[in-house]
């Protein structure tokens, strides 16, 4: 591929053909990362996607770039691992609910402490399907699954809501059924500063009966363009909204970008920083 | 006196390290060799820390069992440390340390009013410098160069300076003053001042081998006792361009140098047994997607939390055998911080040749006792090996074949940028290219590749080093820290003749895979006999899991201190 050809979704196609089942919100994700990708015009070699484990991550075989499929939870630390190492990367990491909300819950309250640029897609279908439908944190109190036969009992966990408390500086919500809208939010997030946080609501179209594209449709609105997303408290309110789902830009602000502030490599990049071993220098303190 | 050894024993936040650090800094300036070793329960203030400095004219590589001065800040310390004195010790401690202490007859007890004369200086907290002033007064050694480290050690502290001076020396002339001929015998007349010698602990020496090699990249959390090798290179991150990163857990600071090291940086991450247990998916996943990663691992006494400050040998094992699944890992176990900075430097080399994880396996006793080191040792920095392919001569359309087959099982690798060089490391079974494949074929020659690599590397682990005469009555076997306690009971025997038969010392720096041609070396040797500092003698079932041969004769020990060379060979006089 000659870097001056025009980059288009198909510059990011695999032969891999995915796995998913036929009307699975996994393949509007993909679509809209390779859209967003293209209509930035960010050539495959320069992009990293670092996936976790389930359906989602599954994905790591269906687009060209440098892919990193890692374990279940762990996308982000792999991410900014990356991200430190080489700056001028895109960096982003795709994970689903029991991945990024179960096991890496406590990478996300980090990533978004650290601010660093990262743009983090959870694939939200409010249950683990991979592993063929059990409950995951953001399973609604009351819903039946495999491990919940009798009614799920756990409260449901609020993604948008942490990650606004904890310091994400881009927080958003897309649709899996909605792919001009996700394309863009996922362009906004990865032109963003910081870490982007984009919580995808996505059917399950074999596990959950509940919420469906059709229950979804019921309940989303797009936050139209008179609405404030630089406004925190504003953003809090909309993040604690259960009975409407608002989609778009919750939340954007700046903040100093964690690898950027590691001031001693400004300009550089790590993996061509050169060591500078000093002998003389380094070995006086232990005279 | 060639040697002799010197403790000061109190409660935390009596600054008893820094006294010691300074004690055993001025011998060593002074030209003696010099070990300092330290123990510290796990707690900030209270408890019972010591500090302890063995002085020698020759080489010394470990602890010794007992001390022959004690500085003993409070009368608790003092009861403490009363069975762990040779004969005719000296004993300074405060005036109101009671009398009714039974010492043996021959010890000497100087009371001395510390907390007086500290609190002339400005402050009861000077005691403790003021007792090494007492014991270098006593020992009638030449006060000129301890104002320089008083300078060193509180140079950011202002004030500070001038009162520890003044603390030393009223210390120090009232030493003078009470000397008694008993003192004399620790004049060390041999004493000449050398040039090349520095103190620095295991921990250190691995930090400065990762700077040697060109590490860019390292993350960590916390964990006693491998928490030094953070501190030092967070501290030297501007001077030398190194990125040392803390992490939120062990199990995203792996998986942070995996990141790293899939970018195409030099990376390394390091922790405790404990910490290392969160970290094993993380090394199953290195060896599944064929990266190149350093992990230092400093033993501490387990299982669980165990003795976080203390010592033992108790996951050589555990560290060859961690994580699920085959694939092939170096583990190298240095003896002193000489090892430490060369071995380092071997792993990260070892890492990117291999394309896999390799350890550096120490432990609290290495890693945070203070050994004499010549400071040539540090000239020997090793050329960086890579598998890097930085440009690709053909461009594809499709994704490189990064997992290619190759006979050694060593594929090219590229990295993020490099144009036609995108791949997919992948944790699921992949094929060249790294996209998903579950066939069984490709899962059998995946799995053949990943380790045909050990059997490659298994071609280049040299043979145990052997320390004294190849004919030998006794061999020592011993891994890791180890060394030095085994070397300085073998010197200790030679010298004071308290065996008649000639023993020498076997160490493994490498530790797995274990070299070719073991077996038949080590048919070789009359009589071996394994010294570890665990209960099972894992380096000994590891031998023979690997050769079939037992090693019948064990020296093991697992209270979580480490050997003293006179326990080595109070044992081996009863083999």
């Amino acid at each position: 591929m000659s870097i001056d050809k025009k980059i288009t979704p198909q510059s990011y196609h695999t032969s891999y053909l995915p796995t998913w089942c036929p009307g699975c919100g996994d393949f509007g994700i993909m679509a809209a990362i390779k859209n967003a990708l293209s209509e930035l015009q960010i050539p495959s070699h320069n992009v990293v996607i670092v996936y976790g484990i389930g359906c989602a991550g599954n994905m790591a075989s269906t687009i060209k770039c440098y892919g990193f499929h890692s374990l279940h939870g762990r996308a982000l630390p792999v991410a900014l691992g990356a991200k430190i190492a080489n700056k001028n990367l895109t960096v982003i990491a795709v994970a689903g609910d029991g991945d990024q909300y179960s096991e890496g819950t406590n990478h996300l309250i980090h990533l978004a402490r650290y601010n660093s640029n990262i743009t983090l897609i959870v694939a939200n279908n409010r249950l683990f399907s991979l592993t063929t439908g059990q409950a995951s944190p953001t399973t609604p109190e009351g819903t039946a699954t495999k491990t919940t036969p009798w009614g799920e009992i756990k409260h449901e966990f609020n993604p948008l809501a942490l990650s606004l408390v904890s310091g994400t500086t881009f927080v958003a919500r897309g649709a899996a059924f909605n792919l001009s809208h996700l394309t863009n939010l996922i362009k906004q997030g990865i032109k963003h500063p910081g870490f982007s946080h984009i919580d995808v609501l996505q059917q399950c179209v074999t596990l959950n009966k509940i919420n469906t594209v059709e229950w979804y449709q019921q309940r989303v609105y797009e936050l139209g363009a008179n609405y404030d997303k630089n406004n925190y408290q504003l953003a809090l309110d909309k993040a604690l909204e259960t009975e409407k789902l608002p989609i778009g830009i919750f939340y954007q602000t700046k903040r100093p970008v964690y690898e950027e502030k590691i001031d001693w490599t400004a300009g550089t990049n790590a993996i061509t920083e050169k060591i500078v071993f000093n002998k003389e220098k380094l070995l006086k303190e232990f005279e | 006196m060639n040697n002799f050894s010197i403790k000061i024993v109190g409660p935390a936040g009596f600054g008893i390290k820094v006294t010691g650090q300074i004690l055993a800094k001025y011998f060593l300036r002074s030209g003696a060799n010099v070990f300092a070793y330290t123990e510290y329960p796990s707690l900030i203030r209270g408890g019972h820390n010591t500090f302890q400095i063995d002085v020698s004219l020759e080489p010394i590589h470990s602890a010794s069992e007992k001390c022959d001065l004690l500085i003993a800040l409070t009368k608790e310390a003092l009861e403490k440390e009363q069975h762990n004195l040779n004969n005719k010790a000296i004993i300074i401690c405060d005036e109101s340390v009671a009398p009714d202490l039974r010492l043996r007859k021959g010890d000497n007890i100087v009371r001395v009013s510390l907390v007086e004369l500290a609190k002339k200086s400005g402050g009861e907290l000077m005691k403790n410098t003021v007792a090494i002033g007492v014991a270098l007064g006593l020992l009638d050694y030449s006060p000129n160069i301890i104002n320089d480290i008083i300078e060193e050690s509180f140079g950011h502290k202002g004030d500070v300076v001038e009162q520890n001076k003044n603390a030393f020396n009223l210390g120090y002339e009232w030493g003078k003053a009470n000397k008694t001929t008993n003192t004399n015998e620790y004049s060390m007349k041999g004493l000449k001042k050398k040039n090349n010698s520095l103190l620095m602990t295991g921990n250190q020496a691995c930090a400065l081998g990762a700077i040697a090699s060109g590490c860019q990249f390292y993350s960590a959390y916390p964990m006693t006792p491998a928490t030094e090798v953070l501190h030092y290179l967070v501290a030297k991150e501007k001077e030398t361009g190194i990125i040392a990163h803390q992490a939120e857990d062990e199990i995203a600071a792996i998986h942070a140098a995996l990141g790293a090291s899939f970018a195409g940086a030099r990376a390394a991450t390091g922790t405790s047994g404990g910490g290392f247990a969160l970290m094993n998916e993380g090394l199953s996943l290195a060896g599944q997607l064929e990266l190149p990663v350093v992990i230092f691992e400093v033993m501490r006494p387990a299982p669980a939390t165990g003795l976080p400050t203390w010592t033992e040998q108790g996951d050589l094992k555990y560290v060859i055998n961690a994580a699920h699944g085959e694939f092939a890992r170096a583990v190298l176990a240095p003896g002193n911080p000489e090892e430490c900075f060369i071995l380092t430097q071997k792993a990260f080399n070892l890492a990117d040749k291999y394309q896999i994880p390799v350890f550096v396996l120490s432990d609290k006793f290495l890693g945070e006792s203070s050994y004499t080191v010549s400071e040539k040792i540090f000239n020997q920095v090793e050329k960086k090996v890579s598998s890097v392919q930085y440009q690709l001569s053909r461009q594809n359309e499709n994704l490189f074949a990064r997992y290619k087959l190759e006979k050694d099982g060593i594929s090219s690798r590229t990295i993020p940028s490099v144009a036609g060089g995108e791949y997919i490391a992948n944790s699921d079974e992949h094929d060249e290219f790294g996209l998903t494949n579950e066939e069984a074929e490709n899962k059998k020659h995946n799995t053949e590749k990943r380790m045909k690599k050990l059997a490659e590397l298994k071609k280049e682990i040299p043979l145990p080093t052997l320390y004294g005469d190849v004919d030998a009555d006794i061999t020592l076997v011993c891994w890791g820290s180890m060394l030095g306690p085994c070397l300085n009971a073998v010197s200790e025997c030679q010298s004071v003749k308290v065996s008649k038969k000639k023993i020498n010392v076997m160490h493994f720096s490498y530790v797995w895979p274990l070299p070719l041609g073991l077996d038949k070396h080590l048919n070789k040797f009359k009589k071996l006999v394994l010294v570890e500092n665990n209960y099972q003698g894992q380096l000994g079932q590891l031998i023979r899991e690997e050769t079939g041969l037992e090693i019948k004769d064990k020296i093991l020990k697992y209270d979580g201190r480490p050997f003293w060379p006179e326990e080595i060979i109070r044992k081996i006089e009863k083999i």
